[in-house]
């Protein structure tokens, strides 16, 4: 009788431990959208800058990236001088530049916090999606530039009232 | 290399349970960190970036992380529960049955991988956990039946134990000791299988893609199939000694 007891008593301690893990994951997913919709829509470059940059003190006291160099460093790259990024939910990625737009495809990997972008030219490029939130996204990339610094990209949501309000 | 628990184990059963097993997971674990971008045989670093999510007040990663780390625990948890439940009846089947489990979890990342991945946010984190599932159950099953001397899928502990191993071998007194040289032995084979394993998946990644998945499955496979024919063997070599027994017998009452 005294065994019942203790194996009904350790049966349902388990229970509970696995029924409080579920509840904590749930509770967790539901606090916060998942990244993949948090980045859909149009985001606005706003700056560029190192994060990290070898070498002389007085060079990275300037973290700014010129728009000289920023034309250098991506000059490979399928984002090359972007300032407009789309994000579709068919996971089509449209850079809009000066002179019109380009067509990629966009995906996130690990637990979100890694951008992959693909045009299906080149190989494909990865971003540390280090900040995103509804206003703002914070890209990083290693650069072979400056002895390989680590670039910092901001963005700013374009909400669709705001770009109603521009193109008005 | 699955017939026997525990301190019964020889050290070359335990060299060749953990150099196969610790070399799928080097398979696995590299090719993963390729295609996904994450980590799944080993979960120190998981704690760490579920912190950093949690302070960061990024409830929706640290809920994936979280998840991550409960199906490692869950893969632990159910190799022991078969091991400890079945060993009795049957220890082969007992042991060959969480391989199996993880051979299936193996097979099905590299299916769907193969022929479905739409590359989506959901189904990398589906297939991440899986994935640790399928080494929890590994780590779970060569720890439970070496009397935690193997663990195949991790290297932090096995390299502790290797510094301290390779310490005391200074001192002719350990080195003289053949149970620390064994252990050593075992710790070497595993730390070396593993990177060897990892070396030959990035390397044949490039060529098969998912297929890597089923060569890590095939590993497995030779465990479970060389103990079935181990098994095989020594009954009919037992057979037959009864047998040949059984004609001496009246020879020898005869004497």
């Amino acid at each position: 009788m005294e065994k019942k007891n203790s194996n009904r008593k350790i049966r349902l301690t388990y229970l509970s431990g696995f029924a409080l893990c579920l509840l904590l994951f749930v509770s967790m997913s539901a606090s916060s959208p998942a990244p993949d919709t948090v980045i859909l829509g149009k985001w606005e470059e706003i700056s560029w800058e190192y994060e990290k940059l070898p070498g002389n003190p007085e060079i990275r006291a300037d973290k700014t990236i010129s728009d000289n160099a920023k034309r250098e460093i991506t000059r490979d790259l399928v984002i090359h001088q972007a300032e407009t990024w789309e994000f579709r939910p068919n996971g089509t990625l449209v850079l809009y530049d000066s002179k019109g737009a380009t067509l990629s495809e966009w995906t996130l990997k690990s637990r979100g916090n890694i951008l992959k972008i693909y045009n299906g030219k080149n190989t494909p490029e990865h971003y540390n999606l280090q900040v995103l939130n509804q206003d703002e996204m914070i890209l990083y990339f290693n650069t072979d530039l400056q002895a390989k610094g680590i670039a910092k990209m901001k963005f700013k949501k374009i909400h669709q009232e705001n770009y109603a309000q521009k193109i008005q | 290399m699955l017939r026997k628990f525990n301190n019964s184990r020889t050290t070359r059963e335990n060299i060749q349970l953990g150099s196969l097993t610790a070399f799928s997971a080097g398979m696995v674990n590299v090719t993963s960190v390729i295609i996904f971008f994450a980590f799944t045989s080993n979960v120190t670093g998981h704690y760490a970036i579920l912190a950093e999510e949690i302070s960061k007040g990024n409830w929706y990663q640290a809920a994936v992380v979280f998840a991550w780390i409960f199906m490692f625990f869950a893969g632990n948890f159910c190799s022991n529960m078969i091991i400890i439940n079945f060993n009795q009846k049957n220890t082969y089947a007992a042991h060959a049955t969480p391989l199996i489990l993880e051979i299936l979890c193996l097979l099905s990342v590299g299916t769907y991988g193969a022929f479905f991945y739409g590359e989506t946010l959901g189904e990398t984190e589906i297939m991440v956990g899986l994935m640790l599932f399928a080494m929890g159950i590994q780590n779970g099953l060569t720890a439970s039946i070496s009397n935690f001397s193997v663990k195949t899928t991790h290297l932090t502990g096995l390299t502790t134990d290797l510094g301290l191993l390779t310490s005391m071998f200074t001192k002719s007194e350990y080195r003289q000791n053949k149970a620390l040289r064994a252990k050593a032995n075992v710790l070497y084979a595993i730390a070396t299988s593993y990177v060897t394993g990892g070396i030959f998946a990035g390397v044949v990644y490039q060529q098969i893609g998912f297929m890597v998945f089923y060569i890590a499955s095939m590993v497995i496979c030779v465990i479970i199939f060389y103990e079935y024919y181990m098994i095989r063997l020594k009954k009919m070599v037992w057979r037959k000694k009864r047998k040949n027994q059984g004609y001496k017998t009246p020879a020898m009452s005869r004497t």
